[in-house]
């Protein structure tokens, strides 16, 4: 078991590098530069030497393949350099934009939980009736409004008719969350919510229910104790994939409410092509999805013994 | 003398509502005019041929049909008519079922707690380490999950779910498949000894072999009816104790007995013939088979011919 997790925690080694060369790599090839993007969005016109010279000091004039070992000599020392356009400390950055991100992913996929699991399993089980119309209606409406009109609607009923939230986030609390996570929870659950009726449709359809049944067990024993941990597996798989991309940020959700995580940060630090910003960005995003799946494998383990005890047959 | 039945099917009729094609719904009839009784103390084999509708009679009388399915008739238990919510108390309790598949089994349970139950007695547990003894089923196997079974030991535990629950009659639905021969007669030991203790069993079999030394009485299905229920002892005898041409057939088409195949085969539920389901392929047929076949006493067991005697 330590030993599994530990080579799962290795394999990040070889992943970090190839994700971070190759995410150098594409940096490079989109053209422009951080130097060029800061005096456009100046406004003045500057002659090349003074763009050559900028340039030299941030290290952009050397050849690629140099540029990429200094950037992993520097971060194996724990230094993962300094903004190319504020001149701050990347890390420290970095890890001040995590707190609103994080706050954000536990709340949406919280209220995701909440309100796709029950309604999914009420949808499944009253399968074909009025019950199980109105939740798939309702799950239709949701999947197809995007994020950035389900978040203006939001506002305008919350925020500006019964002004009960800010339109903006201001600092990171329970009022300033709630919209952002709102947004995000609605799509999600109109998603997961048909996954989940799926999944557990499919688990009732299963010989074995109806063999629990024949024993004289009550179909909610069935339903709790058997089915919901079966369908859980599935459910777990698509809710981790979530929990990766929510972490690595919402660039429009976060834009909209104003709430300052990373995904805005990677998107201004893409803008204007501010590689250390970048690099850092690309690293967070591969930790967290080994990190997670190596979690969810392992909750796997806890919900289903086939995979616990996988090969030790009698 | 006449003993009371403890389970008696009354002109039992299942149909499934299917869509036929495109949004036409069909109903397809499975089951037709099925009557069979089993009596405390006996044992009632069932044979008949895939898709003869034997495993369906086990799940109407459990109550466990699909929600597609429409049931007519009567089915009684101790003279008392079931209704689904009688079923549904019923079931696990006073009537079991061996179900036909290992799949049947909850992959996420150990087998200990489906075959006693989530919280157990000391009585339960004690006849539970009985049984698996008897099934040479090892100590420990009770803390096993499905998975972890091989298919004849997954068999042995769904036989021994049944037997634990102490029920009144006990539905086996090919119990003996994937055994090997010292096994399942001692599966049919164990349901004998049931049926002596004054339960009753109702077994649904391709070893008609096994099922005619071991049952009381024989039930022959055919197109999801009865056409010939006779004590076992007949059907050992041979056609001239029989009484249905498909008996007859069935009996001849045993190994043992020259191995001979009937031409045809036995019609699809959704062009099923008028009158006699086994008229097309009966070599007696005339036209008064075409009309309704009711069931009629024969020599001291029932059949659905007219031509019998």
């Amino acid at each position: 078991m330590k030993k599994y997790v530990l080579r799962r925690l290795l394999q990040l080694i070889p992943i970090l590098l190839v994700i971070t060369f190759l995410s150098f790599g594409m940096m490079r090839l989109a053209g422009s530069d951080a130097v060029l993007q800061k005096m456009e969005n100046t406004g003045m016109v500057v002659s090349q030497e003074v763009i050559d010279s900028a340039r030299a000091e941030l290290g952009l004039d050397k050849p690629f393949l140099t540029q990429y070992f200094v950037w992993l000599g520097n971060l194996l020392r724990g230094d993962m350099g300094t903004s190319y356009i504020s001149g701050q400390d990347v890390f420290s950055t970095f890890l001040s934009k995590l707190p609103a991100t994080l706050l954000l992913t536990a709340v949406s996929i919280l209220l995701t939980i909440v309100i796709s699991i029950p309604l999914g399993v009420l949808a499944a089980v009253k399968q074909n009736r009025f019950t199980d119309y109105m939740i798939r209606t309702a799950s239709f409406l949701g999947n197809s409004m995007p994020n950035f009109f389900v978040a203006l609607l939001l506002m305008y009923f919350f925020s500006i008719r019964l002004k009960i939230f800010p339109v903006i986030a201001t600092g990171i609390s329970v009022q300033s969350v709630a919209l952002p996570a709102i947004t995000l929870a609605i799509a999600m659950s109109a998603k997961y919510l048909r996954q989940v009726r799926a999944a557990v449709l499919d688990e009732l359809s299963k010989d074995y229910v109806v063999g629990a049944r024949a024993r004289g067990i009550s179909f909610y024993t069935t339903l709790t104790k058997s089915v919901l941990r079966a369908a859980l597996v599935t459910i777990l798989t698509l809710l981790t994939l979530s929990i990766g991309s929510l972490l690595g940020g919402t660039a429009i959700v976060e834009s909209i409410f104003l709430w300052d995580g990373v995904g805005k940060l990677a998107v201004d630090a893409i803008n204007m092509r501010d590689y250390p910003m970048i690099q850092a960005y690309v690293m967070w995003m591969a930790i967290i999805y080994v990190c997670v799946n190596l979690i969810t494998d392992l909750s796997y383990r806890a919900l289903d013994p086939r995979i616990r005890l996988g090969g030790e047959k009698v | 003398m006449k003993r009371q039945p403890v389970l008696s099917v009354e002109d039992l009729s299942v149909s499934f509502r299917m869509y036929d094609t495109g949004l036409e719904q069909a109903d397809l009839q499975v089951i037709s005019n099925l009557t069979l009784d089993v009596c405390p103390g006996e044992i009632v084999a069932i044979a008949g041929s895939s898709g003869s509708g034997k495993s369906l009679l086990a799940h109407a009388v459990m109550g466990l049909l699909p929600g597609n399915a429409s049931v007519t008739g009567k089915i009684l238990y101790k003279g008392m008519l079931l209704s689904q919510k009688e079923k549904e108390k019923l079931r696990g309790k006073e009537i079991a079922l061996v179900p036909q598949s290992v799949s049947y089994l909850d992959p996420l349970m150990t087998v200990g707690a489906q075959v006693t139950g989530r919280t157990p007695d000391e009585k339960t547990l004690k006849a539970q380490k009985e049984i698996f003894q008897r099934f040479h089923l090892k100590e420990g196997t009770e803390k096993l999950y499905p998975f972890q079974l091989s298919g004849g030991m997954a068999r042995r535990i769904l036989v021994s779910t049944a037997v634990l629950s102490n029920a009144q009659i006990i539905l086996a639905d090919e119990p003996t498949p994937g055994l090997d021969l010292e096994m399942a007669v001692e599966a049919l030991k164990i349901f004998r000894e049931l049926a002596d203790e004054g339960k009753s069993v109702l077994l649904i079999t391709h070893d008609i072999d096994l099922a005619f030394h071991i049952a009381d009485r024989v039930a022959v299905f055919y197109a999801g009816t009865t056409v010939e229920i006779a004590d076992a002892e007949d059907f050992q005898k041979g056609p001239k104790a029989l009484r249905h041409p498909y008996s007859k057939a069935l009996w001849e088409a045993l190994p043992q007995n020259g191995f001979k195949p009937i031409p045809g085969f036995q019609p699809y539920a959704k062009d099923l013939p008028k009158g006699c389901l086994f008229s097309p392929r009966c070599p007696y047929k005339t036209e008064e088979c075409e009309k309704e076949i009711p069931m009629t006493k024969v020599r001291g067991g029932y059949v659905r011919c007219i031509h019998a005697d």
